[in-house]
């Protein structure tokens, strides 16, 4: 889920009015919820902290989903590639 | 809408709610099943549709914890079916008000005074119900205010509520029930922070100060000497919820701003402060025709730790992402997998190639 929740901060700016971003991510956490393994009893979802985190992320983007904003998706620099550069 | 006298605040009687839901639930699959064995092309989107409704049927009239957990549910838009988070949604607006008595009460209890003795103008008559509150418009010394009265019992009631609402989430979401406790817990010390209205008194003024450099957004100022451990007083801001606002048909330039605004907010309070608004819903921002945006309600602050900090964000560079060992190390810190799993059936070489 991270993974995805990740796409808007790989580029400078990042436009969520861009449904098919939004039908991938959704379809990704129905696919996840389906994952026999996830519901087995041995597997965790996730630490705690991330109930929260991820939360954060949800509702931000699905806000901005339906602003159809595109925003400059400002982040601190080590989160970006050292490949970008070249 | 028609005015609560009373909430079910007794555990036998908020229990019987949840019993009232779980049964409904269970009705709901029996009448599935057996509409399905006479037409097998029958989707389960109806019997989502109707477990959803009965749900939160019974949750509405709980309030509280009970309603603010169906408000977490509908943020996870992803892990529920739609039928479920649309119907939940409605969750994060309208709740029946307290009546005018209950009101009043509440403020002798914590002032000794009547709101009518505190301000120069109240109106008894809530103008939105929240989800653990309800806001009053209220004026004084000719500011126009926001007054939150909390519903009584509400934090006497949060770990109770929980408890009772376990099976009910077990069955829901599909999870099993150590996931759940653990979620549970989390979910229940947020709670109780929210029910302290002193607390959130504090953290609005700390975060509204450290953000105020933020471009267009727009706090709050709050009264201490008018805010006590269940009522909470600061300005009334105007602008309209992100739905209302829409309909007003706002610019691709201005809907930029204020997209804009939340990124920077999120972003600030994320990788700056550490510490986050964790409840980014529509209820809580108000938007303006100019561009700007009021944010409230300080209520759900998550602390970030830096351990989880350091993981999370460290699977956000593209760079990690190719290198498979170090991602797999991460994986295991934010506890996405046990080892045993990872051998056994690939999940995380399915998880990465995904990406
Ligand atoms: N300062 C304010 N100015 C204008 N409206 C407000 C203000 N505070 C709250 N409201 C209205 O009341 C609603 C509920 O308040 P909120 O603080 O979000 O309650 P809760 O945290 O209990 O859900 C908000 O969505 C908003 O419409």
């Amino acid at each position: 889920m991270t993974l995805m929740l990740a796409e808007p901060f790989a580029v400078d700016s990042f436009d969520f009015g861009d449904d098919s971003y939004f039908t991938k991510v959704y379809a990704f956490a129905e696919g996840l919820a389906n994952v026999q393994e996830l519901k087995n009893s041995k597997v965790a979802r996730g630490s705690q902290d991330g109930l929260y985190v991820n939360r954060t992320y949800y509702g931000l983007y699905a806000m901005l989903n339906e602003l159809k904003a595109r925003v400059t998706t400002t982040k601190p620099e080590w989160l970006r590639s050292k490949k970008e550069l070249v | 809408m028609k005015s609560q006298t009373s909430v079910p605040t007794t555990k036998v009687a908020r229990a019987s709610q949840f019993v009232k839901a779980g049964v409904k639930v269970g009705g709901n699959y029996i009448k599935h099943y057996s509409k399905k064995l006479l037409d097998p092309s029958l989707s389960k989107d109806e019997l989502h549709k109707d477990n959803a409704a009965d749900i939160y049927d019974a949750l509405s009239e709980l309030k509280g914890s009970a309603l603010k957990m169906a408000q977490m549910l509908s943020m996870d838009r992803g892990l529920l079916p739609v039928a479920y988070s649309d119907k939940f949604t409605m969750a994060q607006y309208s709740a029946p008000p307290l009546s005018g008595p209950l009101v009043v009460k509440t403020f002798k209890t914590y002032f000794g005074k009547t709101p009518a003795q505190l301000f120069d103008k109240f109106d008894i008559q809530a103008v939105n119900a929240a989800s653990i509150g309800q806001v009053h418009l209220a004026w004084k010394n000719g500011k126009k205010l926001a007054v939150k009265v909390q519903y009584p019992g509400v934090a006497d009631a949060v770990s109770s509520d929980l408890k009772i609402a376990k099976p009910l989430a077990v069955r829901l979401l599909n999870l099993n029930e150590r996931d759940i406790d653990r979620y549970m817990g989390e979910v229940e010390s947020k709670l109780l922070e929210e029910t302290d209205y002193d607390l959130e008194l504090r953290r609005s003024i700390d975060i509204s100060q450290a953000c105020a450099h933020i471009p267009d957004l727009v706090f709050p100022k709050y009264y201490p000497e008018l805010s006590s451990k269940r009522i909470l007083t600061m300005d009334w801001l105007d602008g309209l919820h992100l739905k209302e606002f829409l309909k007003t048909n706002p610019t691709q330039e201005i809907r930029n701003r204020i997209g804009q605004a939340l990124w920077d907010f999120y972003d600030f309070q994320i990788h700056t402060l550490r510490q986050v608004h964790a409840d980014p819903h529509p209820g809580n921002f108000l938007m303006r025709p100019d561009g700007t945006m009021g944010v409230i309600d300080f209520g759900c602050v998550k602390v970030i730790p830096d351990f989880y900090y350091d993981n999370y964000f460290r699977l956000v560079n593209p760079d990690t992402l190719e290198d498979p060992e170090l991602t797999e190390e991460i994986f295991e810190n934010l506890e996405f997998l046990t080892p045993p799993i990872r051998q056994q059936n690939g999940y995380f070489s399915r998880i990465s190639s995904k990406k």
